[in-house]
C-alpha cells in the first residue's frame, strides 16, 4: 500500500546543513534510514556524529534542509524513540534508584501514570543488560559502565521504534559488549537501530549499514560498499586542520 | 505551662510554622536538588517590589507580592535563556532591582509605612488570620502542582536534556517550577522576611537528604524537620523576646550543622 511505502521511512533527512556560529558543523546531509536498519555512524572525534542524532530528536534544530521522522517532527516523535546521549548531564546524587531511572524512560505525557505493564518492561529492559539485580540501588553508587547499562536500559524500556544510540559500548566490559551486540541483533527485529561508534572492525560484523560522517556525509549504504568512505571520511578535516587541535586518529582496521 | 497557646497570636504562629513548613519541604526539596538555591534567593528579594507596590495601592501586600514574584520567576527562567547573559547576572539584576522597586513605592506611599520589618525579617508572632488563609490557599496549589507535575519536576530535576528527548517541555516545567518557588516565597514572606527566606527554602531539606534517598519520602521528612524546627525557633523567640524569623534561621542553621558532623563523625567510628 502506499501509505506503507511513506511510513517504511522512519528518519528522511534532505540536504540538511547546521551550523554554529557561521561554522558548519554538518553540511548538505542527506540520509534516510528505514524500518529495522541496522546503521553505524563511524567518524573521527568533531565529526558531528552526537550533532546528528541530537537533530533527529529534535534537540536541536538544523539551520537548513528539512528532517522528518515517522513523517512528522522530529519533536512530535520523541514518544516512539529511544536515546542514548554520549555525555549525560544528569544529577548523579539525585534520590534516585536504578529502577525508577529506567521507568523514566516510560514517560508517557502529562497526567499519564505508569501502570504494571511500564513495570514489566522496565524489569525485561534491566534483565537485557544484566541490571536487573541491581534495581534497587541508588544511582550513585554505580560504576561508570553499571550506570552505562542503567542508561541504556532507560533507552530500551521506551520499547522505541527507533533507537538512537550514541556510543553505547564507551566504558562497557568486553563479556557484556558481547552480550549487547548480541541483544541489538535481537531487537533490531522490531526496531530501527543506529548507533555511533569507533570500533569500525566490531561495528561491522553486525550492522547492516555504515554511514561516514566528517561534516559531510562520506559515504552510505551496505558495509562491504560503505566502509570504503571511513579513510576518506577521516582524512578530510584532518588535511584542512593540522595547523589546528590536533585530532586522534584512529587506528585503521 | 501552655497555656500562651490560647492566645490567638500564638495560634496563628502555630498555624503558621505549619503552612511554612509544607511550602518548604515541597519547594525546597526541588531547590535543593536542581540546584536553583540562587535565583531562588533573587526571587525572593525580587519579591519585596512586590511589597511596595501592596503599600503604594493601598491594598495587603502579601496579595500584590504574588503577581510580581511569579513575574520575575518567569523573567528570570526566560531572559537568562533569551538574551544572552549568565543566569548568575541575571540574578543579581533580579534581586537588586526587584527592592529598588520595593523602597521606590514605599518612599512614595504617604505617611508611615506600618510592618515594613516584618516583611523584611519576618515576624512569626504577627500574622493576622486573613493571610494566613492566603497562605494555605498556595500551599494547597503548591501541593496540586507537586502531585500533578511529580513526573516532570523530577525528570528535569535529575536529566534536563534527557526530560526534553522525552517530550517533556522542560523549559515550560523549569519556569512552572521558578513560579511555584515565587509562591513558597509569598508563603514565607511574613514568617521570616524576604531577606531570610531563602534559608528556610534549603535548610530542612538540605538535612532530610542526608537520610533518605526516597523523592516523596524526603518532601515529606523535610517538612516535619521544618514543622519542629521552625516551631522550635518560635518558642525561644518568645521566652527570650528576640526576633522571631532570625532565632528560626539560626535554629535551621543549628541543626544543620549539629547532623551534617554527627553523620560525619559517627561514620567514621
Ligand atoms: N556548543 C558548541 N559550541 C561550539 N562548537 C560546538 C558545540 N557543540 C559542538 N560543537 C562542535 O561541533 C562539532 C561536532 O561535535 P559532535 O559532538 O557532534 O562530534 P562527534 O562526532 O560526536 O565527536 P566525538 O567522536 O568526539 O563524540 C565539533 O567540532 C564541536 O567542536
Ligand atoms: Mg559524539
Amino acid at each position: 500500500m502506499y501509505g506503507d511505502l511513506m511510513s517504511s521511512n522512519v528518519v528522511s533527512i534532505k540536504n540538511m546543513s547546521y551550523k554554529i556560529r557561521d561554522n558548519y558543523i554538518l553540511e548538505d546531509i542527506t540520509l534516510s534510514i528505514k524500518n529495522n536498519d541496522f546503521l553505524a555512524i563511524i567518524g573521527p572525534n568533531g565529526g558531528g556524529k552526537s550533532t546528528l542524532l541530537k537533530i533527529i530528536m529534535g534537540l536541536l534544530k538544523p539551520d537548513a534542509g528539512s528532517v522528518s521522522v515517522f513523517n512528522t517532527v522530529p519533536e512530535e516523535a520523541r514518544g516512539k524513540i529511544g536515546y542514548l546521549p554520549q555525555i549525560t548531564h544528569l544529577e548523579s546524587d539525585f534520590p534516585i534508584n536504578v529502577f525508577d531511572t529506567v521507568m523514566m524512560g516510560r514517560y508517557n505525557g502529562i497526567f499519564k501514570d505508569y501502570a504494571d505493564k511500564d513495570e514489566k518492561y522496565v524489569m525485561e529492559s534491566l534483565e537485557a543488560v544484566k541490571m536487573a539485580d541491581f534495581k534497587d540501588k541508588q544511582i550513585g553508587n554505580l560504576s561508570g559502565g553499571e550506570m552505562q547499562r542503567v542508561l541504556i536500559a532507560r533507552a530500551l524500556s521506551r520499547r522505541p521504534k527507533l533507537l538512537l544510540l550514541d556510543e553505547p559500548t564507551a566504558s562497557i566490559d568486553p563479556e557484556m559488549q558481547g552480550l549487547f551486540y548480541e541483544l541489538l541483533k535481537k531487537i533490531r527485529k522490531e526496531m530501527a537501530v543506529v548507533l555511533v561508534s569507533h570500533d569500525v572492525g566490531v561495528v561491522s560484523s553486525y550492522v547492516e549499514s555504515i554511514a561516514c560522517l566528517n561534516g559531510r556525509l562520506f559515504s552510505h549504504g551496505p558495509v562491504e560498499t560503505a566502509a570504503k568512505g571511513i579513510k576518506e571520511a577521516y582524512n578530510f578535516k584532518l588535511d584542512l586542520l593540522t595547523h589546528e587541535t590536533p585530532r586522534r586518529i584512529l587506528k585503521e582496521h | 505551662m501552655l497555656d500562651f497557646i490560647q492566645y490567638q497570636f500564638m495560634q496563628n504562629a502555630l498555624i503558621s510554622a505549619i503552612l511554612v513548613s509544607v511550602a518548604c519541604g515541597l519547594v525546597g526539596t526541588y531547590v535543593v536538588l536542581k540546584k536553583i538555591v540562587s535565583i531562588s534567593g533573587g526571587i525572593s528579594h525580587a519579591a519585596f517590589g512586590g511589597i511596595g507596590l501592596g503599600y503604594f495601592l493601598g491594598i495587603n501586600p502579601v496579595i500584590t507580592a504574588i503577581p510580581f514574584s511569579i513575574l520575575s520567576a518567569v523573567f528570570m527562567g526566560e531572559i537568562s535563556k533569551k538574551v544572552d547573559i549568565s543566569e548568575d547576572t541575571a540574578i543579581g539584576i533580579l534581586w537588586s532591582v526587584g527592592m529598588a522597586i520595593g523602597i521606590i513605592f514605599i518612599n512614595l506611599t504617604p505617611g508611615y509605612a506600618p510592618d515594613l520589618f516584618s516583611y523584611l525579617f519576618g515576624s512569626i508572632l504577627t500574622v493576622p488570620s486573613s493571610d494566613l488563609l492566603i497562605m494555605l490557599v498556595l500551599d494547597i496549589i503548591i501541593l496540586l502542582m507537586v502531585i500533578l507535575f511529580r513526573r516532570e519536576f523530577a525528570a528535569i530535576s535529575f536529566d534536563e536534556e534527557f526530560a526534553e528527548a522525552l517530550g517533556i517541555r522542560a523549559n515550560l516545567f523549569y519556569i512552572l517550577l521558578l513560579a511555584m518557588v515565587a509562591l513558597s516565597v509569598v508563603v514565607l514572606i511574613k514568617v521570616v522576611g524576604v531577606i531570610l527566606i531563602i534559608a528556610l527554602l534549603t535548610i530542612p531539606s538540605a538535612i532530610a537528604r542526608q537520610f533518605t534517598y526516597n523523592l516523596p519520602k524526603l518532601m515529606l521528612l523535610s517538612i516535619f524537620l521544618g514543622m519542629i524546627l521552625t516551631m522550635s525557633g518560635l518558642m525561644l523567640s518568645y521566652i527570650y523576646d528576640i526576633s522571631s524569623g532570625a532565632t528560626i534561621v539560626l535554629v535551621l542553621g543549628m541543626a544543620f550543622a549539629v547532623v551534617s558532623i554527627a553523620r560525619k563523625y559517627l561514620f567514621n567510628l
